[in-house]
C-alpha cells in the first residue's frame, strides 16, 4: 500500500483503511500495537468485524446448513427416545388435518351471521375476560371439528388457551369504524389453535418491527400484492382503492402485541357485499387467514 | 435481554416478505412451503420442548450474539434455543451437540453455547420488577407475592398507569418500547390455577377464563415450582404517540400489550393505593419520595420506603405525598 496523502478525502480515508486492517493506523501516522516485541499484523476478518467493520456472520461459515443439522437434531432426539417418528408425525397431521385456517373461518362465519355469538366472544365479562375460549371450544366440539383428545378438555388446542376475540367495525352502533391487527413483536405467537402453522411473513422481523408503528402502510402492501379484480364478482372492479376507502373511514387502528400467552382473534368487517342470504359455507370460503389477522381487507 | 430482537418500530427491513404465501387447505399439508419432514418435524420439536418453559425458550434465542441473530432464520434462532436448553436440562451432552454424529454434522458450535451460559450466569444475581435481587442462592421474593399462590388485582380497568423501567439480561416482555410509557388498564386478567392440577379423562380440567401463566422475568429462569410466580396480568393500552412522539407512528393509533402487575406503577407525580391480598395498604409510585405527616403540617420522608410500600397495621393515622 503506497504511504496515503495525510490530506486525503474521507472518502479515499475510507477506501484505504478498507484495505488492511491497519490502514487507519498507517493514515495517522502511527500503529496499533503498543507492547514491546509485538509484530503489526491485520486483525482477522472475524475480528475486524467485532470492531464495528464488516458484519460477517459465523453461523454459516462455521455451521452446516440448517436443514442438515435439523436432521441431526432429530436424529439424535429419537436415538434418546425423546422423540418417535410417530410423535412428530402426529404434529404434522394436527395441523395438516385438524387445524388450519379453515377452522378460525367457521368461528367467524358463525359470528357474521349470529350477532349475539359474536358480542358474547368480544364483550366477556370482566370475571372472565378470556371467555372466547370456552364459547369457541363448545362450539367446535359441537360441530365435531375438534375433539377433547386434542384440546385437553378444556382450551381450544395449543395456542387457544387464553384467547381474546376483537371485532373490526363501530366500536358501538353508528360509531366510526375501528381496525383490529395482531402482531408478535417479539417472535410468532399466534392464535395457533384457530389458525394452525404462522404465515412466514408473521414471523419476519419486517412485519414484527413494523406493525407497532406503521399498520396502514402493511395494510396497504398486503392490498397491493393483491390483484386489482380480487373483488370484481362482486361488483367491486379495483381492489385497490377500496381499501383505500375502507382506511379513509376508520377512527382508530388497534395493534394488539401478542406478548403474553394471550391470544387475540380477528373478526373482519363483514363487507356490505355479503348479504343475508349467504350460507355460513360461503362466508367461511371467503374469510382469509389474513383477515383474521388483520392485515387484509375482505 | 437487551439485544437485537427488539426492533419494534425499524422501518429500514423494506418489504414484507412471503405475503403470498397459500393458505393450508384442510388435508393438504401442514403449511405451504414448509417441508413436512424437516420444517414440520422441527416445528414440532420446538413447539413441544418449549412448552416445558416457554420464557426459558424464548430467551434460548435472544442470547445468540447479536450479529448472529440478524443474520439467522427464524429455524435458525429455534435450532439454538433447543440446544442450549438440551444441554441444560441434561437431554443432551456438550458432545451430543457440537460433534459430529456418524454422516450427521455438529449441530451447534461450542462458542456460542458457552456465551449463551456464561451470559445467563451473569444474569442470576440481577434485579427483577417487583422483586429486586435475589438472595445469596439465586432466590427471588417479594412481600406481595408469593409462589403457589394466585395473588388478587390490585390494578382496574380505566387506571392510569406507568410501565416500569428496566435494563436485563435476563427474559422479559415488558419491550423497550413500553418501558416509561403511560397508558391505561384496557383489561384485567385475573389468575387462578388450572384445576385439577393433574386433569385427565375421568376428571378434566375446569375452565375458569382466569390466566394461568407464570411471571416470565423469573420464569426463564427455570429455578423451579417454588420460583413460580403466578401474578396478575392486565391489557395495557397506549396510544402510539406516547410510544413514538408525535409524528413518527401514524395518527389514531393505539397499541395494547400485556404487562404483569409488577411491570406496573403510578405516572410521575402520583400515588396509586391499592389493598394487597391481607387487606393491607400498598402505595405505588413511579418516581419521587415518599412523606408522611400527622397533620398535613409536618412533613418528613419516610426512612427507606420504595414502591411498592406496604403501610403497617396498627400506625397511627397519617397523610401520605409525594417529594418529586
Amino acid at each position: 500500500m503506497s504511504n496515503p496523502d495525510p490530506a486525503s478525502s474521507r472518502r479515499q480515508f475510507l477506501k484505504v483503511s478498507s484495505l488492511s486492517g491497519t490502514g487507519a493506523a498507517a493514515l495517522l501516522g502511527t500503529t496499533a500495537a503498543s507492547h514491546a516485541g509485538d509484530t503489526p499484523t491485520p486483525p482477522a476478518d472475524d475480528s475486524r468485524a467485532d470492531l464495528g467493520g464488516a458484519p460477517v456472520c459465523d453461523v454459516s461459515a462455521t455451521l452446516w446448513p440448517l436443514k442438515t443439522r435439523v436432521n441431526a437434531l432429530k436424529q439424535l432426539l429419537y436415538d434418546k427416545g425423546v422423540f418417535t417418528e410417530a410423535m412428530l408425525g402426529g404434529f404434522v397431521d394436527y395441523y395438516t388435518n385438524v387445524v388450519t385456517p379453515r377452522l378460525g373461518a367457521t368461528v367467524i362465519a358463525h359470528a357474521w351471521k349470529n350477532p349475539a355469538f359474536a358480542a358474547a366472544l368480544t364483550n366477556p365479562p370482566a370475571s372472565e375476560p378470556f371467555a372466547a375460549t370456552r364459547i369457541i371450544r363448545d362450539f367446535l366440539k359441537d360441530r365435531q371439528l375438534i375433539s377433547p383428545q386434542s384440546t385437553g378438555g378444556w382450551s381450544i388446542g395449543p395456542e387457544g388457551e387464553w384467547l381474546r376475540v376483537v371485532q373490526n367495525g363501530p366500536a358501538s352502533p353508528g360509531a366510526p369504524p375501528v381496525h383490529n391487527l395482531v402482531v408478535c413483536t417479539l417472535c410468532s405467537c399466534y392464535p395457533q389453535a384457530l389458525l394452525g402453522i404462522q404465515p412466514v411473513w408473521y414471523k419476519s422481523r419486517q412485519y414484527r418491527s413494523r406493525a407497532v408503528c406503521a399498520p396502514r402502510g402493511i395494510i396497504r402492501e398486503f392490498a397491493a400484492a393483491k390483484p386489482a379484480n380480487r373483488l370484481a364478482p362482486y361488483g367491486i372492479p379495483n381492489y385497490q382503492p377500496y381499501v383505500e376507502s375502507y382506511l379513509s373511514r376508520l377512527s382508530e387502528i388497534r395493534v394488539w402485541d401478542s406478548n403474553s400467552e394471550a391470544r387475540f382473534l380477528v373478526i373482519p368487517s363483514r363487507p356490505a357485499y355479503v348479504s343475508d342470504s349467504w350460507s355460513e359455507q360461503q362466508m367461511t370460503d371467503l374469510i382469509s387467514r389474513d383477515s383474521m389477522i388483520g392485515t387484509d381487507i375482505l | 435481554m437487551e439485544g437485537p430482537h427488539n426492533t419494534h418500530g425499524w422501518i429500514g427491513f423494506d418489504e414484507i416478505p412471503a405475503k403470498s404465501q397459500p393458505e393450508a387447505k384442510p388435508g393438504a399439508s401442514i403449511s405451504p412451503w414448509l417441508e413436512p419432514d424437516w420444517e414440520g418435524h422441527f416445528s414440532a420439536i420446538y413447539a413441544i420442548l418449549s412448552t416445558a418453559n416457554l420464557d426459558r425458550a424464548r430467551w434460548g434465542r435472544e442470547l445468540m450474539h447479536p450479529r448472529n441473530y440478524s443474520n439467522s432464520s427464524y429455524m435458525e434462532l429455534w435450532l439454538r434455543s433447543v440446544a442450549l436448553n438440551l444441554l441444560e436440562s441434561g437431554g443432551a451432552s456438550l458432545t451430543d451437540l457440537t460433534s459430529p454424529r456418524g454422516s450427521l454434522p455438529a449441530i451447534i458450535d461450542t462458542a456460542s453455547l458457552a456465551r449463551a451460559s456464561s451470559l445467563k450466569l451473569a444474569a442470576r444475581g440481577e434485579s427483577v420488577p417487583g422483586f429486586g435481587r435475589p438472595d445469596a442462592s439465586f432466590k427471588y421474593s417479594s412481600p406481595l407475592y408469593k409462589p403457589g399462590v394466585y395473588n388478587k388485582p390490585r390494578w382496574k380497568a380505566g387506571d392510569l398507569v406507568s410501565a416500569v423501567v428496566q435494563t436485563t439480561i435476563g427474559h422479559t416482555r415488558e419491550y423497550p418500547l413500553y418501558r416509561g410509557k403511560t397508558g391505561t388498564i384496557d383489561k384485567v386478567y385475573p389468575v387462578a390455577p388450572i384445576q385439577p392440577a393433574s386433569p385427565s379423562a375421568q376428571n378434566p380440567v375446569t375452565y375458569t377464563g382466569a390466566y394461568g401463566q407464570a411471571y416470565p422475568d423469573i420464569e426463564c429462569r427455570g429455578a423451579g415450582d417454588d420460583q413460580r410466580f403466578v401474578i396478575p396480568l392486565y391489557s395495557v393500552r397506549f396510544n402510539a404517540t406516547d410510544i413514538w412522539g408525535q409524528e413518527y407512528a401514524e395518527p389514531d393509533m393505539a397499541i395494547y400489550a400485556d404487562l404483569w402487575e409488577p411491570q406496573l406503577t403510578s405516572p410521575v407525580g402520583s400515588i396509586h393505593e391499592s389493598l394487597d391480598d391481607q387487606g393491607r395498604l400498598v402505595l405505588e409510585w413511579g418516581r419521587g419520595s415518599l412523606q408522611s405527616s400527622p397533620d398535613l403540617k409536618l412533613w418528613e420522608d419516610v426512612p427507606g420506603a420504595l414502591s411498592p410500600y406496604i403501610v403497617q397495621t396498627g400506625q397511627p393515622s397519617g397523610f401520605f405525598r409525594l417529594r418529586l
